[in-house]
């Protein structure tokens, strides 16, 4: 069944954030939106993972869905090291071992937040994402910071996700949402709407 | 490579040997420091019954050791002091859960604390002096003193807590336990570690002075009162450095034991040394692989 969002309307005082703005969206590919800074996309991204309620509308199809989600901020737990973060969200050691790898983040498996680069702080929260595994994965901004070879380094690793998965990504650059995406979504707002 | 090793670390040895030489060393001559202080002070007052010197007191402190009736006293003080502390940590914190739990109740308990914490430790002491037992006395005294701190500190530290993280965790279907324990304990811990410290401090002083005033059986702050009575200023200066002893060798003790919780329980060592931190968590996280 695919995902979609009907009439939904999200408003924060007096900003107008998504009015009566629906989309359908495929159980499985990769989705990317794409649209300028603040148009409302992680709104929606926050309504279809049930972070935030809509004011109004409907998401249907996104119940008994296990969501993964790269945050716009990292997130990773500051007192535990990469392994206690990963622990945190995935009980099986072979699976953190397999992301580690896949993200060249094994050797830093006992380094702290706080110890890693922007560009490893943000390799960790994706490697949280992926381990965590799911049905739809989030990932707002995934490859921010990360340099051009070890985001073709991680691509391969996202499109084999949207086999059996959804992935609704966001970016800004042009050349990853022409390697990676199945379909492009170009978004403007607020309020967010389809251009 | 085993000789490198070895080199490696017998100069870090060596290091951390000076390290601690260099402190012991700043201690004793802080120490001695005020011990001339004192023995001046002693040589200008020069009134034995006013004024005790340092060889007077380590001299009846040695002598206090080996009477059975000292460490009664000190074990009693220990024990009511430690009940009470006890059930103002464990008060404070239930009533800092259901505060953060439930607006109202924290509104409606919010005038308690502040008049708990704006009322004089003696109003209380004379006031309890009327209600209840001597040994109950102190009891309440200390846990008065101890819960509105450990309340006051839990409550910030609770709402202090970073709102991403418990959103990531819910994302990430954290159940509550894991959420408490690996973002709620950690979040609160230096806030009830700052608590701990302070309360211990202020609970134990509060504690003798309510012993001072009802004098219990077999307390410190009963011998205290005793030797202000009989003009034992040697016996007074003596029970006042144990107290003072006790208190810090207490507050270390509790407050080392509880960082080391904070690390077993989240494998957080921030607040720690860093070289328990790595072992904790690789001990445990390696385990698992």
């Amino acid at each position: 069944m695919s995902i979609s969002i009907k009439d939904v309307n999200k408003s924060y005082n007096d900003l107008i954030v998504l009015k009566d703005f629906s989309l359908e969206l495929p159980e499985q590919g990769i989705v990317a939106l794409s649209g300028p800074s603040g148009c409302g996309k992680t709104t929606l991204l926050r309504i279809l993972a049930g972070l935030e309620k809509a004011d109004s509308g409907s998401v249907h199809g996104v119940d008994n869905k296990r969501i993964s989600m790269v945050f716009q901020e990292d997130r990773l737990l500051p007192w535990m090291n990469l392994m206690g973060n990963l622990f945190a969200v995935q009980p099986e050691a072979s699976v953190i071992r397999y992301y580690l790898e896949c993200l060249s983040l094994t050797e830093y498996a006992w380094s702290y937040p706080h110890e890693l680069s922007g560009g490893m702080q943000r390799r960790a929260a994706l490697a949280r994402s992926l381990v965590y595994g799911g049905d739809i994965f989030i990932l707002d901004e995934p490859f921010k910071g990360l340099d051009q070879k070890l985001r073709l380094d991680i691509y391969p690793h996202i499109r084999d996700l949207a086999v059996n998965s959804l992935v609704l990504l966001v970016s800004h650059d042009k050349e990853e949402l022409t390697a990676l995406a199945d379909i492009i979504i170009k978004l403007d707002g607020p309020p967010l709407s389809i251009v | 490579m085993w000789d490198k090793n070895k080199k490696k670390l017998q100069s870090r040895f060596s290091k951390i040997f000076q390290e601690s030489a260099g402190r012991s060393l700043r201690f004793l001559f802080i120490f001695l420091f005020w011990i001339v202080v004192w023995q001046i002070a002693y040589l200008i007052i020069d009134r034995d019954i006013v004024f005790s010197s340092p060889a007077q007191v380590a001299g009846r402190l040695i002598e206090l050791i080996s009477i059975d009736e000292f460490w009664a006293s000190t074990v009693g003080s220990l024990a009511r002091i430690g009940l009470g502390f006890l059930a103002g940590l464990a008060a404070g914190v239930l009533l800092a859960i259901l505060s953060v739990a439930n607006r109202w109740f924290a509104a409606l308990f919010k005038p308690l604390l502040s008049m708990i914490r704006a009322t004089p430790v003696s109003s209380f002491i004379i006031l309890a002096l009327i209600w209840m037992s001597s040994v109950r006395v102190v009891i309440f005294i200390v846990f008065l003193m101890v819960m509105p701190i450990i309340w006051a500190n839990l409550v910030e530290g609770i709402r202090k807590t970073d709102r991403q993280l418990l959103e990531m965790a819910r994302l990430f279907k954290m159940n509550r336990w894991r959420r408490i324990r690996l973002i709620y304990l950690p979040s609160i811990s230096p806030f009830l570690i700052s608590a701990v410290s302070t309360s211990l401090g202020l609970g134990w002083k509060a504690g003798i002075a309510a012993e001072v005033l009802s004098t219990p059986d077999l307390s410190l702050g009963k011998s205290l009162y005793e030797s202000k009575i009989y003009l034992e200023t040697q016996d007074l200066f003596a029970y006042t450095a144990v107290i003072i002893i006790l208190s810090m060798v207490l507050e270390k003790l509790i407050v080392k034991s509880l960082y080391m919780l904070q690390n077993l329980i989240s494998h957080q060592g921030r607040l720690y040394r860093h070289n328990s931190r790595h072992l904790l968590s690789r001990l445990s996280l390696r385990k698992r692989l």
